[in-house]
């Protein structure tokens, strides 16, 4: 028997974030915090992957095909990122 | 004493500044450098830029290489716009404790400029730098949206000479939040016969909103904000800012327009000489050449002299004063009784109006008001 794949939590930025990018930086800002966050590089690629819910393997797979990069490296590195900003209330996650 | 070379260096960074200003528009003739300006050009176009607040077209222009730039330059370039994107997100987040609070008194607001044309006419908003908010309520809500930001600990610059001239005369009131950071809330677009002549109930005809932060935010429909990048680049500062131009271009050449909605509301308002005005420099300075019915029209309209008397108390160097806007504006009040009202504001405003000069400019008004009938209707 094929084993079963575990579902995945899909991912997308939340809407109460207001953002601006700047160069090779995105700056976020929740209204009611003065706390600004800054992303850039990875960060940035990131953020742009986040406009519907998506989970982090077809995020790791379209910048893998973009950077050269196995997707299982770009997972790895995109997780802490997401946990971050989802600590900070910038990102949403919906439940696999 | 400046030099000759000092003028011609002077011409030259604002025509770049200019360049900047219509970098992105199809159409527009823009003039370029081959190489990199060495440091004393680059320092004074950043001034002249980063004062029209366009450093989020000069990132576009660098970033496309039109304008060449050495990697100092860019990073520099780049910082003035985060620190700039920094000072909106700030903004927005303000605008939006007083949206909420005016809505929780029941006070509807619609976001003028700034945040509503950046969302809403270009393509990426962290191209339209704002520096304040500016913020349009109904007449009728206007001393209860001066309690609301009062009450938020905000500092009204001026009060109301009298009880009612807010929501009767005034074109709004400027305060200073907290933070620093300034708040107008609007009436009409401008004082004087412009503002006066305005039809308020167009500018909330037709509901508009755009997205901030989830949340939907009042703004004037397109063709409102159209007319009020208009009334900006008029009969605003002098010489006109190139960021109300980008706005007129960005909007008019969008092809979203409704230009009969346009005529109407315009003829309404007798607002022709105004557009025609704001058309014009616009297509003069950000020589654009593309043409459209209203450029075309713009640069053919010729004002009547009652026009042009009431253009001149916004753009002549000697006439454009408080005391020859609110002449003009008696003259666009509609009969003796808001005339009467108006001056008698004017003669006995309330005990701790104004500051020193507030005062002044209201007895200079009133002196100048005093020299002409007030009584008597004025053909235009």
């Amino acid at each position: 028997m094929a084993a079963m794949t575990e579902p995945s939590p899909r991912w997308e930025r939340s809407p109460y974030v207001l953002w601006r990018r700047s160069g090779r930086r995105i700056v976020l800002k929740l209204p009611d915090r003065d706390e600004l966050v800054i992303l850039d590089r990875s960060g940035v690629e990131l953020w742009d992957e986040l406009t519907g819910p998506v989970t982090v393997l077809q995020v790791a797979e379209v910048l893998g095909v973009r950077f050269g990069v196995d997707p299982e490296l770009v997972a790895a590195d995109i997780v802490p990122v997401l946990a971050d900003l989802e600590a900070r209330d910038l990102v949403h996650r919906w439940p696999a | 004493m400046t030099t000759s070379n000092g003028l011609v260096a002077t011409a030259r960074t604002t025509e770049l500044t200019r360049s900047v200003a219509a970098h992105g528009i199809p159409g527009a003739l823009t003039t370029w450098p081959e190489q990199p300006l060495d440091d004393a050009s680059w320092r004074r176009l950043m001034s002249s830029v980063c004062g029209q607040r366009l450093s989020g077209l000069l990132v576009e222009a660098l970033g496309s290489g039109s304008l060449p730039a050495t990697q100092q330059q860019l990073d520099e370039a780049s910082e003035v716009h985060f620190e700039r994107v920094c000072g909106v997100l700030q903004l927005e987040s303000e605008a939006l404790l007083v949206l909420d609070a005016l809505s929780a008194a029941g006070v509807e607001a619609k976001v003028l400029k700034g945040s509503a044309t950046a969302h809403l006419d270009y393509p990426d908003p962290a191209q339209r730098l704002f520096a304040d908010v500016d913020l349009l309520v109904r007449a009728g809500d206007i001393d209860e949206a001066v309690k609301v930001l009062t009450g938020l600990g905000q500092r009204r610059h001026s009060v109301q000479p009298r009880a009612g001239f807010d929501r009767r005369f005034g074109k709004g009131a400027t305060f200073t939040a907290p933070t620093g950071h300034e708040f107008d809330l609007h009436r009409t677009f401008v004082m004087g016969p412009y503002g006066l002549r305005l039809r308020l109930d167009d500018l909330w005809e037709q509901p508009a909103h755009f997205t901030l932060a989830g949340r939907q935010v009042g703004a004037l429909d397109i063709e409102c904000r159209f007319l009020h990048s208009c009334y900006h680049a008029a009969l605003g500062d002098r010489p006109p800012r190139l960021v109300p131009q980008r706005d007129i271009a960005q909007i008019l050449l969008s092809d979203r327009l409704d230009l009969r909605r346009v005529d109407r509301l315009m003829r309404s308002w007798q607002a022709e000489p105004v557009v025609a005005r704001a058309v014009t420099v616009t297509w003069e300075s950000l020589r654009i050449s593309d043409i459209t019915a209203l450029s075309t029209w713009a640069k053919r309209y010729v004002p009547r002299p009652r026009a042009e008397k009431d253009l001149a108390v916004y753009i002549d160097d000697d006439g454009s004063s408080y005391a020859a806007k609110s002449v003009a504006a008696l003259a666009a009040l509609p009969g003796a009784r808001q005339r009467a009202a108006f001056l008698f504001a004017l003669a006995l405003p309330r005990r701790g109006f104004g500051t020193t000069s507030g005062k002044d400019r209201w007895r200079r008004a009133l002196q100048a008001a005093a020299h002409r009938a007030p009584w008597t209707d004025v053909s235009r």
